[in-house]
């Protein structure tokens, strides 16, 4: 069982975390299950007021906590929302999170906001854009933030770098680091023809942070399948596999197993985090 | 203005009256309007589960299938 107050200001351990939802709140304080760490989504907590608030502060005395943003719209061409984040500024000041996170993405325009994640075109002038940005939250914050990559169901004509080159150079010019998500490069890979082992090999090893796992579900699109990133299922072996070849070239990285949908039981959750504790305890074995 | 800025009020336009986007969107297996599309149904999906939180005696007052359609018109008209 977790010591309370031991975890603030700790890192977050090369582990499998699961995603703190709110069905899972009660479970989670009555029993502490042995779980490395715990990731939220932030804008659910921005209400100081809010019952969700007080209960991740109890909970926060128990694990150490990573802040998953879904709001900024980091690649929108608006001016930033300066009361988002000072209200991020003031969650991460009241949680002490280990990681903050944010997506590769723009979710509004002309302020409009479309509660997805809405993929960039690969361009010098998108990277110099965003590279701007990731720097202003990165001060404004006063310490590094981590980018994830995003699933996507189109490709822009515009764009003229493979993603994860844009990605690499987001981390180099910015100073950030990346959460990379398996889930996404591999539904990626299918719905936009490349190898996912590619993607991995070309990702250098230093800037990655964190991982997320996550399963996706199959939809016909005029008799073509498409991959939609709808974390609401078990995570694909396929996903599993592309996991175990990156822990293997990366190492043990922080690993968070997403379920955001049809959300199962705890202990389906915790099962998921199992497997992918028991491929970095085997990476580990290899390795020594 | 920038490209950026135009793809991105072009989607946003895209998403609410259905113009082309095939001067923007590389056509794969699925076409400019296929691949907007899905974006549509993920943003619709998304907006309809926050309405049914916020409104489930409605939902059950009036049936899933009609809550359904209203939610369609209203996040059409407010939203996009």
């Amino acid at each position: 069982m977790n010591n309370s107050t031991g975890f603030i200001d700790k890192p977050i351990p090369a582990r499998a975390g699961i995603g703190l939802r709110s069905p899972h709140y009660q479970a989670i304080l009555t029993s502490l299950p042995d779980i490395a760490w715990l990731e939220v989504h932030s804008e659910n907590y921005f209400h100081t007021g809010s019952n969700a608030k007080r209960i991740l502060t109890d909970i926060r005395n128990h694990y150490p906590i990573s802040l998953h943003g879904v709001g900024l719209s980091l690649g929108s061409t608006d001016p930033l929302d300066i009361t988002h984040l000072k209200k991020l500024k003031n969650l991460i000041s009241d949680i002490a999170p280990a990681l903050v996170s944010e997506h590769l993405a723009w979710i509004s325009v002309d302020q409009r906001y479309f509660n997805d994640l809405l993929p960039l075109p690969y361009t010098e002038e998108a990277l110099q854009h965003l590279v701007g940005r990731i720097n202003t939250v990165q001060d404004y914050l006063q310490r590094p933030i981590l980018i994830e990559n995003i699933s996507s169901y189109l490709q822009y004509k515009h764009s003229t770098i493979p993603e994860w080159e844009f990605l690499t150079a987001v981390a180099a010019q910015s100073g950030c680091q990346l959460l990379l998500d398996i889930n996404n490069i591999y539904v990626n890979s299918c719905n936009h023809q490349f190898d996912p082992f590619v993607y991995l090999s070309n990702i250098p090893q230093a800037t990655i942070a964190e991982i997320h796992l996550a399963g996706f579900s199959r939809q016909s699109v005029n008799a073509q399948e498409i991959l939609i990133d709808t974390h609401d299922q078990p995570i694909a072996a396929a996903v599993w596999e592309l996991y175990q070849h990156a822990i293997t070239r990366y190492g043990n990285k922080p690993t968070l197993i997403e379920w955001d949908s049809n959300i199962p039981s705890l202990q389906t959750l915790l099962n998921e985090a199992g497997k992918a504790n028991h491929i970095m305890e085997q990476n580990h074995v290899c390795i020594a | 203005m920038s490209a950026l800025r135009d793809i991105q009020l072009k989607f946003k336009q895209a998403l609410n009256a259905d113009t082309d986007m095939s001067d923007y969107i590389a056509a794969g297996s699925l076409t400019a309007n296929e691949c907007l599309q899905i974006y549509q149904n993920n943003i619709f999906t998304c907006l309809t589960k926050s309405l049914q939180i916020t409104y489930p005696c409605i939902e059950k007052l009036v049936g899933q299938h009609f809550f359904a359609y209203l939610c369609q018109h209203y996040i059409k008209k407010i939203s996009l």
